[in-house]
């Protein structure tokens, strides 16, 4: 199994200030250090919604899951018999959003550190993303650089678009570019029109309960992928991989109809845009499947699966583990059907950039199968 | 071309046609007077009663049919003549649901609300009286920024039946449609047994309301706007079934124009899964979501997301949600530019869905005689 989406976290945020440098390290602060645990400057965005049963899977021992590496293969990788594991984050993906862009790139290269150090040296299952600055576009194409040329490193990864223009915008160009150049692909996670202090939110207005944003988070990603492909992003960067994770996939066909029929009417505004929708979702898209309809919906997953089977290629196995919406291995099998081998394995098996096996041996990425 | 697509639809309801005035002077005409003075410039003219839209116009630069643009001058949908040789002779359209409604939205929400008033005025006297074609039925326009303005104004206007719907194209608040705060425009609609009308969202394609997109401010191509076009109206909805406006008022209807279709199915399944999720926030949601839109939502086909005249994906997808057939309602959007004709749709469509789509579904919805 490969999982595309697992949203590791540390146990104090003192773990990463320890990488941030003196200057920086001083001014964000220590917990602690005055009374009642004050001391430490709050760094990560806060979000406008949270899960009223919590955010994360409950732990029994109080010990948030997926907090170290160890914890994470006992809980996850070997329950499921994960052989490849993508981290992205959890919180730590909305850095990037935070207000002071100087700090928020400060708290980003500490976080780059820490995972690197943390978790990608720590286990041979584990892969990583750098999480891509991208309030400060040639900033993050630097940072991709730096962080991109580890061996364990597979993908960039982008939740909040954090200037207020979709990540087709030109100004972000620097960022795909620096992916492009490293073949990492890139991941765009769902989330980052709930927080407080960028300027987007949902369509239509704030709504009032979490549920509310929780039915609605996809469309935020939706239309990151649909300002990607309008503004001709793939095209520049034609071997550029991305991948949407945290939008399930009921989207998917309404999205192909919508799309061959505003391409009919309105190509002339994208001239740059030239294959049909079909062979950008073939070539360059994938859909994790974190972001799953659960169970209240029925068999809808597998009903669309059955009238759509080429969706069954587009769709790569991301569970989302510890977040309380996780996709497990059995429901993406009771979803997907016959498709599920190329789910849970063959889909991803290409799409990321994975260490070569001549290179480093598929013992030295734990036995991975060929 | 067979026997079925030649034959005319009897008993056909257009459920979205745009009716507008030669000039604003005529809507100026119905304001009283002190707002007559108001927006009167020096110069003759007067200010702008519309509101501006946000930036996303057509690469064209032009919104409309071109063949709809009347020879003695007005825009398309302002000449009854035009529309008649157009639209409801050739199609032999029983019934055609008039609305435009775009100034409620205007920022200054007291004349707002005067411009909604004399539009109300205007229709009810120059299209619904005094051109004795009881084809013509049309929406309330609603002002939005004070929802007891805009439940009187349903009252006042909903007297008179030829009006058979009430259009809500403007949010000021920020907040999704399910807000309390909207509540008793609700309740004087369901008074009234008139459904609410969302034509392209709230009006988020204004200037002063919510976001029109979700996750970015402002797109950068009419394209992305018209891919994400479904979005606020599926946040609205979501709103409604949540804070409770169906559990409320029972029998209010929703009808959704320009938003297309195959969006729903997914949507609804997206809700259905987030159920539980629902009820621990809210004490409202009593009833699985995808039963509130299959008991409350209607929607306009226009634009049908069909390319090609085989509407065989389209409808494939569409029938895995449990009586769609049931929720739609043929809408031209005469006169713009993408409207679509009754042939067009019939070919999409199965038979088998035609009579609900053509008349039955809109007699559900609307309040027609």
């Amino acid at each position: 199994v490969i999982d595309t989406a697992v949203h590791h976290r540390w146990q104090s945020e003192e773990e990463v200030l320890a990488y941030l440098d003196p200057g920086w390290r001083g001014y964000v602060g220590t917990p602690g250090s005055l009374p009642g645990g004050a001391g430490m400057r709050p760094w990560l965005p806060r979000l406008q919604y949270v899960n009223p049963e919590g955010d994360d899977l409950h732990a029994d021992d109080g010990v948030p899951r997926a907090s170290t590496p160890a914890g994470l293969a006992a809980e996850l990788l070997e329950p499921q018999l994960v052989e490849r594991a993508l981290l992205l984050f959890d919180r730590a993906l909305f850095a990037p959003a935070a207000p002071n862009p100087f700090l928020s790139l400060a708290m980003v290269r500490a976080i780059n550190d820490w995972n690197v150090d943390r978790w990608l040296e720590a286990d041979e299952r584990l892969y990583g993303a750098v999480l891509a600055p991208v309030q400060l576009p040639e900033e993050a194409a630097a940072e991709i650089e730096r962080i991109g040329s580890h061996p364990k490193v597979a993908a960039v990864v982008i939740a909040a678009p954090a200037l207020g223009k979709t990540l087709g915008h030109p100004v972000y160009d620097p960022v795909f570019r620096a992916a492009a150049e490293l073949e990492l692909s890139v991941v765009l996670h769902r989330g980052g029109d709930a927080l407080v202090d960028v300027p987007s939110g949902p369509a239509g207005g704030f709504p009032l309960t979490f549920a509310e944003y929780a039915s609605v988070a996809p469309y935020g990603l939706v239309s990151q992928l649909v300002s990607v492909l309008t503004n001709g992003v793939l095209d520049k960067y034609p071997r550029l991989r991305i991948c949407l994770v945290g939008a399930g996939v009921t989207w998917i066909p309404s999205f192909l109809l919508r799309f061959e029929l505003v391409y009919r009417a309105l190509r002339r505004e994208v001239p740059w845009v030239r294959k049909p929708i079909r062979a950008y979702f073939d070539e360059q898209i994938r859909i994790a499947t974190y972001g799953l309809e659960r169970p209240g919906a029925g068999e809808f997953v597998s009903r669309l699966i059955d009238v759509q089977p080429e969706i069954g290629a587009w769709v790569v196995h991301g569970s989302g583990y510890p977040s309380w919406d996780t996709v497990g291995v059995g429901d993406v099998e009771h979803a997907f059907g016959t498709a599920r081998a190329d789910v849970l394995h063959g889909n991803a098996s290409d799409w990321f950039r994975w260490p070569q096996p001549a290179r480093t041996g598929a013992a030295a990425v734990g036995g991975v199968r060929p | 071309m067979s026997a079925t697509e030649a034959a005319p639809t009897a008993g056909l309801v257009d459920c979205d046609v745009h009716h507008l005035p030669r000039s604003g002077g005529e809507i100026v005409e119905y304001l009283p007077r002190e707002w007559r003075e108001f927006v009167q410039r020096t110069d003759g003219g007067t200010i702008p009663l519309k509101p501006p839209l946000k930036f996303f116009d057509h690469p064209d630069g032009v919104n409309w049919r071109l063949d709809a643009v009347p020879a003695e001058g007005g825009p398309p949908g302002s000449d009854y003549e035009l529309l008649q040789e157009q639209l409801l002779d050739p199609y032999a359209v029983q019934t055609v649901h008039l609305n435009w409604g775009s100034s409620s939205g205007m920022p200054n929400g007291e004349l707002a609300a005067a411009l909604c008033r004399a539009e109300n005025d205007w229709c009810a006297e120059r299209w619904l009286a005094a051109l004795d074609d009881d084809r013509l039925v049309a929406a309330v326009a609603v002002p939005m920024t004070r929802p007891d303005d805009g439940a009187a104004e349903i009252r006042r206007v909903g007297a008179n039946s030829r009006f058979v719907s009430a259009l809500l194209h403007y949010q000021p608040f920020g907040r999704p449609l399910g807000h309390p705060i909207y509540h008793e425009i609700y309740e004087a609609a369901a008074e009234q047994e008139l459904p609410i009308f969302l034509h392209v969202n709230a009006g988020e394609h204004y200037a002063a309301t919510g976001p029109l997109l979700a996750g970015g401010s402002a797109p950068n191509y009419r394209f992305e706007v018209f891919m994400t076009i479904h979005q606020p109206t599926a946040t609205h909805l979501t709103s409604m079934i949540v804070h409770g406006v169906f559990e409320r008022y029972p029998g209010l209807k929703v009808l959704v124009a320009e938003d297309g279709l195959a969006w729903l199915p997914g949507f609804a399944a997206v809700l259905d899964s987030n159920a539980a999720l629902m009820r621990r926030e809210s004490r409202w949601v009593r009833r699985r979501p995808s039963d509130y839109f299959r008991e409350h939502v209607f929607l306009a086909t226009q634009p049908c997301e069909s390319a090609t005249n085989s509407g065989a994906s389209l409808v494939e997808h569409l029938s895995l949600f449990e009586g769609i057939e049931r929720m739609l309602c043929f809408s031209s959007d005469y006169p713009h530019w993408d409207s679509d004709t009754v042939s067009f749709v019939r070919g999409v469509f199965p038979p088998a869905w035609h009579a609900g789509l053509f008349h039955d579904n809109a007699r559900r919805v609307l309040r027609l005689p």
